[in-house]
């Protein structure tokens, strides 16, 4: 049971000032997660704010973790509960700040909560209220695979596990609030401002995925059975869009099924020069993954180089090898579609003298790179919060003080300041919160 | 409790039209639900067996299939001999 109380309520109940925070951590992902309970756990009060309706960041929604196989939301969902639950660290979910003002010392930052015409403290996730919901829409948790309703708890794992009302598909029929046993909806809820001030802030507010759409040349938009790896990563989690992992487009079960590397990885044509970090060694993960789902499929990795560069990563490479998945060093030029749902690529077939070749796979999974939130240097009004090259957040002491930015007192953890992958990104955070600390203590 | 609940979506009626969109998905799945559990009654079936047998497009049967599935108004059965499509039939209650 989550608290039907939130913090904020419960110290102004207790006449505490709630409008003063030691830290805003922006963004409620690993990264965020991470660096807020350090800091919460040294005494510190954090202000946590997430755009989405649940904290848990991208991470929740993956089936394992590489190299081990771990099950991702086992790791993740104890840390989410224990970010909620702790009494030094406020969450406001849907929820983005406006701005930040740097004034002397401290920070004035003003936030707007989104109505999601639920309150949070009644709702018991009983979803009764997503049984009477008539609506059916695209279900973005599951990257589109499949529906969910207009009234609907996010996912199953959410934190907080409460219902949200989606506005913009919402027909108004009020069949959710005639079964909500709380009486918890309620449409008449508005956009709130809430204006703290806090003494530093963390940026943890992760990564964007690629549009694969981008390269239109793959087909992915137009092709059903043409995926990116998130869909896959959904097809291969217990809570899974289908009964297994099967084609959008007709259900047939895959019997061969071939990844494309670096889609939207170092890629000056897209605009992202760089590597993504993470791709090779999800792809080599999910190829494991599907090899246990459908011991009969042929997998087949399309890549440009191999880059399984951390502990334990190249051991799992060579492990995925012997257990007899293809890797072609290979560009992929273009995916055609035939009349039965299947695709060929077309590719260049490097190390077999280069020249030009076609296969034809059931399915393709399109291993998309990660890009960084461009909208973060525009939350500074009165200072400038400079970004790298490749648009992450400039780090001005990468070796010594890899959390430090160009605004003092401002931090960055995660993917915010570059692509890496989920220990790098903890590692990343435990930095950024062990120099906030030291900041704080320097005020 | 109900007077209040009306209460609130009442309100916003008042300032706020229903969702075009939201309408058309209602009438859209609807629509494939009726002809799916149509198609399903007397026997279970795959998915290129419900599309052809209601002319409807492949990809749209999948992706109502699988979400009256994850409604609970389907379940799986077998597989086909082929071991390709999975058969789907209505939920026993």
């Amino acid at each position: 049971m989550e608290p039907t109380t939130t913090n904020i309520e419960k110290q102004t109940a207790a006449g505490v000032d709630v409008t003063t925070y030691d830290a805003l951590v922006i963004g409620g992902g690993i990264g965020g997660e991470e660096a807020a309970l350090n800091l919460a756990n040294m005494g510190y009060s954090v202000i946590m704010v997430e755009k989405d309706y649940s904290i848990g960041g991208k991470m929740v929604h993956l089936s394992k973790v590489f190299p081990t196989l771990d099950c991702s939301a086992c790791i993740t969902t104890p840390k989410m509960s224990e970010t909620i639950r702790h009494p030094n660290i406020e969450i406001l979910t849907y929820s983005e700040v406006r701005g930040i003002e740097k004034d002397g010392k401290i920070f004035n930052t003003s936030i707007v909560k989104k109505p999601r015409y639920v309150i949070e403290a009644d709702c018991t996730g009983c979803q009764l209220c997503e049984q009477a919901c008539p609506v059916v829409v695209q279900d973005q948790y599951q990257y589109d695979l499949v529906g969910r309703k207009a009234a609907y708890i996010p996912f199953s794992v959410a934190a907080p596990r409460v219902a949200a009302i989606d506005i913009e598909n919402c027909t108004l029929c009020g069949a959710c609030e005639r079964v909500c046993p709380p009486n918890c909806i309620d449409f008449t809820m508005k956009e709130e401002v809430i204006d703290v001030i806090v003494k530093s802030v963390i940026i943890a507010s992760g990564f964007e995925l690629f549009d694969a759409k981008k390269i239109p040349q793959y087909g992915f938009g137009k092709y059903k059975n043409v995926i990116h790896a998130m869909q896959m990563e959904r097809q291969l989690v217990p809570t899974r869009p289908y009964n297994t992992v099967l084609r959008p487009k007709d259900g047939k079960m895959p019997d061969n099924i071939a990844y494309v590397l670096c889609t939207g990885s170092r890629d000056k044509t897209i605009g992202n020069p760089i590597c993504s970090q993470v791709c090779c060694m999800y792809s080599i993960k999910q190829a494991q993954l599907i090899m246990g789902a459908l011991p009969m499929a042929d997998v087949t990795i399309y890549y440009m180089d191999i880059r399984a560069y951390g502990k334990g990563f190249h051991e799992f490479y060579i492990q995925t090898k012997n257990m007899g998945v293809e890797f072609v060093k290979g560009k992929i030029a273009k995916i055609d579609e035939k009349d039965d749902g299947d695709l060929v690529l077309h590719y260049e077939d490097i190390e077999n003298g280069g020249a030009p070749k076609t296969a034809t796979y059931d399915m393709v999974v399109l291993a998309v790179g990660v890009l960084p939130q461009n909208n973060i240097p525009e939350l500074f009004k009165n200072e400038v919060l400079e970004l790298d090259e490749f648009n992450y957040v400039k780090q001005t002491d990468k070796l010594v003080n890899p959390g430090m930015t160009t605004i003092d007192g401002v931090f960055v953890a995660g993917t915010s300041s570059g692509p890496m992958d989920i220990p790098d990104t903890i590692l990343s955070a435990g930095s950024a919160s062990a120099e906030t600390a030291s900041y704080l203590r320097r005020l | 409790m109900n007077a209040k609940k009306q209460l609130t979506v009442t309100i916003l009626k008042k300032t706020r039209k229903a969702s075009e969109s939201g309408k058309e998905s209602i009438k859209a799945y609807m629509r494939m639900k009726k002809k799916i559990l149509e198609i399903l009654k007397e026997e279970s079936k795959t998915i290129p067996e419900i599309a052809k047998e209601a002319g409807l497009n492949i990809d749209e049967v999948t992706y109502y299939l699988m979400s009256m599935r994850k409604y609970g108004l389907l379940t799986v059965a077998n597989i086909d001999d082929d071991d390709e499509y999975y058969y789907y039939q209505l939920k026993q209650d």
